[in-house]
């Protein structure tokens, strides 16, 4: 406070920095509030895309479990053995509210039978299956893991724009307040001091011309 | 020592009494968890494979190699009172082993693979020693793996040898696996011919699984729609009793109606909506018809073809229980997928 100077151009500076001050917490929740629908839209997707993913991990694990227990892990391991190959995921980067947000994708997730390189005459049904179902739950991790990171990333932006919302509203518009404030009743003692000079002169003035 | 298979089953006999019961498989099955499970498994002939699994691993792991240790040892201890014509016959049947290790080598070459990954998935049950199939895992590629083959004389370095020039040309390893596999059936069918009933035997027990074996693969083929029809044909395993135009009818989804009217009109009516269930009709028709062997001729190959299937199903039943104690697969799942015993 001791380096601001109480003139009237600082006056006109802090009602100005205040003006936008609260616009800017304005601003800010309507921001807060648009994120936290989307984030409650995205809870939505995530839960059900957590869901999908038990749900597949549960049937490719029993099936898988059923398959090592008939056929025999040798076998089951050398049906996979064949079945090598690299899965190329799209990362896209999407801009939700100013924030970016990279979406996982992935095609020719699921393969038709003869692509996985499967001798349906030596690979039991049981392992043709688990291949499937484990098609499914890779499927299932980008999904998760695509909503999952647009859920973490909106979560701090919420965070974030919270703290800011605070900032302004329990420090910075406070502190332009209590700035005004000084500089109003600085400028108002001036100016009750030059009324009482000014009634001093007249009566110096008055006194002089009796 | 004596090579007629009256020695053999009379020792077959014996070793069937290491068997476990069915009741006793009930109250493995009624077991809580995987620890009382290991705990009871310690009390049978398991133990001593158990015990050295569990040294080496956990868990389910250690129940997999311990049964499968039990297997390799039976079928060793089986071989090792046999010799002559009638070890020529129980290798034919053992040899499918072989080819299921020919097949985890010539994938693992496929993908440039080696080490660990490979010998931990061999099954040296076969007439190839595990230090044979260590020496055919550590060939740089499949010419070399052939060439390894031949030198021994084996009987499957032949179709590996057909086959290698076009698999150079087009790596298609999966022609060169079904050129294998039917090869297999075809040299083990004619190590068969012949009159002796022990032979005739085995040639009705391979054709039964050719049978089988195809009508599973025709319902799996059922999966993959956009097949054209010719190409269907060329998973067909020749030497049983379904003929290949059923075959190609049945593994083709626009004629399978068709084909399913030609096979029960031969007497199969597999029973299930999947190809996971009617392979499971399958493997209960091929055990049911397996261990009636047990009861067959004392003096022939039967007794040992089923106690080899009883033996198998059982290592399939105790590895299936193990994994409903983990995975808390209800009873009545587990006696579904179990083989009859």
């Amino acid at each position: 406070m001791q380096t601001l100077s109480p003139t009237r151009m600082n006056l006109l500076q802090r009602k100005n920095q205040l003006r936008i001050a609260r616009q800017g917490v304005d601003l800010l929740k309507r921001k807060r509030d648009a994120l936290v629908a989307d984030f409650f839209n995205i809870v939505r997707q995530a839960l059900a895309a957590r869901e999908r993913l038990n749900e597949a991990c549960e049937n490719a694990y029993v099936v898988l479990s059923l398959a090592k227990a008939v056929e025999g892990r040798q076998s089951l391991e050398a049906a996979a053995l064949a079945d090598k190959r690299e899965l190329l995921a799209e990362v896209e980067i999407v801009n939700i509210w100013g924030i970016k947000v990279p979406t996982v994708q992935a095609s020719n997730i699921h393969r038709p039978l003869m692509e996985r390189g499967h001798n349906p005459t030596a690979v039991s049904a049981r392992t043709i299956e688990s291949a499937s179902n484990f098609e499914e739950v890779l499927s299932a991790i980008l999904e998760v893991a695509s909503t999952e990171i647009k859920l973490r990333k909106i979560g701090e932006e919420i965070k974030k724009t919270t703290r800011r919302v605070n900032a302004l509203e329990q420090v910075v518009i406070p502190r332009i307040h209590a700035e005004i404030r000084y500089i109003n009743a600085v400028l108002e003692q001036r100016a009750r001091e030059d009324v009482f000079r000014l009634k001093r002169i007249k009566k110096k003035l008055e006194a002089k011309k009796a | 020592m004596p090579s007629d298979f009256g020695y053999i089953n009379a020792r077959v006999k014996g070793m069937r009494s290491r068997l476990l019961a069915p009741g006793r498989v009930e109250e493995l099955l009624s077991l809580p968890t995987l620890d009382a499970f290991l705990q009871a498994l310690n009390s049978t002939p398991y133990a001593t494979d158990l015990q050295e699994a569990l040294s080496r691993y956990q868990g389910l792991r250690a129940v997999d190699e311990a049964l499968m240790q039990h297997f390799q040892k039976t079928v060793r201890k089986l071989l090792s009172f046999a010799e002559g014509k009638s070890r020529d016959l129980i290798e034919v049947v053992l040899m499918r082993w072989d080819l299921h290790n020919l097949l985890v080598i010539l994938r693992a070459k496929h993908v440039g693979r080696g080490g660990d990954d490979v010998e931990s998935n061999f099954v040296p049950a076969g007439t190839l020693s595990e230090i044979r199939l260590k020496e055919l895992s550590l060939q740089p590629d499949i010419a070399a793996v052939a060439s390894t083959l031949a030198t021994w004389d084996h009987p499957l370095a032949r179709p590996l040898s057909e086959g290698l020039y076009r698999y150079l040309q087009d790596k298609d390893l999966m022609a060169l696996e079904l050129h294998i596999g039917r090869y297999y059936y075809e040299w083990a069918l004619r190590a068969t011919r012949g009159a002796d009933g022990s032979a005739a035997s085995v040639r009705r027990s391979l054709e039964t699984d050719i049978d089988y074996t195809n009508l599973a693969t025709a319902y799996k083929l059922q999966l993959a729609k956009d097949m054209p029809r010719a190409e269907r044909q060329n998973f067909y395993v020749p030497g049983g009793l379904l003929a290949s135009h059923v075959f190609v009818n049945l593994a083709d989804p626009e004629t399978a109606e068709v084909g399913q009217r030609e096979i029960r009109a031969r007497g199969l009516h597999p029973e299930g909506a999947t190809p996971a269930d009617i392979e499971r009709w399958v493997a209960q028709q091929v055990s049911r018809q397996h261990t009636q062997l047990y009861l067959g001729d004392p003096l022939g190959i039967d007794v040992v073809l089923g106690f080899l299937a009883m033996l198998y199903d059982e290592l399939k039943n105790l590895r299936l229980i193990a994994r409903a104690k983990v995975l808390g697969i209800p009873r009545d799942v587990v006696r579904r997928e179990m083989a009859l015993a």
